[in-house]
């Protein structure tokens, strides 16, 4: 079960949905728990800078606290939200140049440790050059791959979440797997 | 110490950024939470009245008054309490500072019996109402009205 989806006994979207447009703070933090680690590390992915994701993500969330009334839900929630990150982080992008990935991030994307320290090390070591690779990528080819190979979003809900056609998707889609790929190739 | 053989290091890169917590979330749940409390959205005010019906005052003859806001979020909660309903809109009417009407917007467990359902929320948002508000001698249970939206399988709340 991924992150997104409801534990058993737990509020489902809709439920949570329907309590925080009424004003229910608590409803609305569930939202937060439930999808916010996804937008962040997608915001994080995204800007190369976790200060910047973390105001891209809060920024996303107030807005959406503010546009719950006019939610129609006609794509997911996950998606609604996705959609908000990445409105403000190409806000965020208009104003300011690429910024060069530095240590700090590297140390803070460090996924958590497994039992074997050399394949954590190797995890850590795969994980600075994908974003090293990512840095590299047109925005709209970074945004899709992310929310393609990481966020496991199918094409439509993409297409939704960044406003552009399907075709679009699998434009940037393509352009940005090759591109990775080339990257990450010295690593085989 | 071993390393199990990896197919492709892109698959295990990506595998490592789908399992990835990025540090400082919780700190940042808590930044996001306070900016949202502290949105207060515009809310009407709501004239009181004393138990003799007429509209309350303070000490100093001032007209005493309770935030719409307030009232909504008493009624959501009162409607949030049992797994039969939950609540999918409460709208205020308000004419010359009185609440003159309340329509609610219902989900409803599936097999609850409606009618009653509806008659015993009636009841219980108007005694809400006058514990916020007190007795409006105009406001009474023909005020409330209430539709049922939708329908589900278990607890709306929930579902």
């Amino acid at each position: 079960m991924s992150e997104q989806e409801a534990s058993p006994g737990q509020p489902t979207d809709e439920a949570l949905v329907r309590a925080a447009r009424l004003g229910d703070h608590e409803a609305f933090q569930g939202i937060v728990e439930r999808h916010g680690p996804a937008m962040y590390r997608y915001a994080v992915r995204l800007v190369g800078d976790t200060t910047d994701a973390g105001e891209v993500t809060q920024e996303a969330f107030v807005s959406a606290w503010r546009s719950l009334p006019s939610f129609a839900g006609r794509s997911s929630l996950r998606t609604w939200l996705i959609r908000l990150v990445y409105r403000r982080a190409a806000d965020l992008q208009r104003h300011r140049r690429a910024t060069p990935i530095g240590d700090d991030l590297l140390s803070r994307l460090t996924p958590p440790a497994a039992d074997n320290p050399l394949q954590t090390v190797l995890d850590a070591e795969l994980l600075a050059a994908l974003q090293q690779a990512l840095n590299e990528l047109p925005w709209h080819q970074r945004a899709t791959w992310l929310l393609r190979e990481v966020e496991e979003m199918s094409y439509e809900e993409i297409s939704i979440a960044l406003a552009m056609s399907i075709g679009a998707v699998r434009g940037h889609l393509y352009r940005g797997r090759r591109t990775i790929a080339e990257r990450m190739a010295r690593w085989r | 110490m071993a390393v199990e053989p990896t197919p492709d290091p892109l698959d295990r890169a990506v595998h490592a950024a789908r399992s990835q917590q990025p540090e400082g979330w919780v700190e940042l749940t808590g930044s996001i939470m306070s900016r949202v409390r502290a949105i207060v959205t515009p809310s009407a005010p709501l004239l009181t009245f004393a138990q003799d019906e007429t509209p309350a005052h303070d000490d100093q003859k001032s007209q005493t008054y309770v935030s719409a806001r307030v009232v909504t979020a008493a009624v959501r909660r009162l409607l949030q309490r049992d797994p039969t309903h939950a609540p999918e809109g409460i709208d205020l009417q308000v004419d010359d500072e009185r609440l003159t009407e309340i329509q609610i917007r219902l989900v409803a467990a599936y097999r609850v019996e409606l009618v009653a359902l509806a008659e015993a929320v009636r009841s219980e948002v108007l005694a809400t109402i006058r514990d916020l508000v007190g007795p409006d001698p105009e406001l009474d249970r023909s005020a409330i009205g209430i539709d049922f939206v939708d329908v589900t399988p278990g607890d709306p709340n929930k579902t």
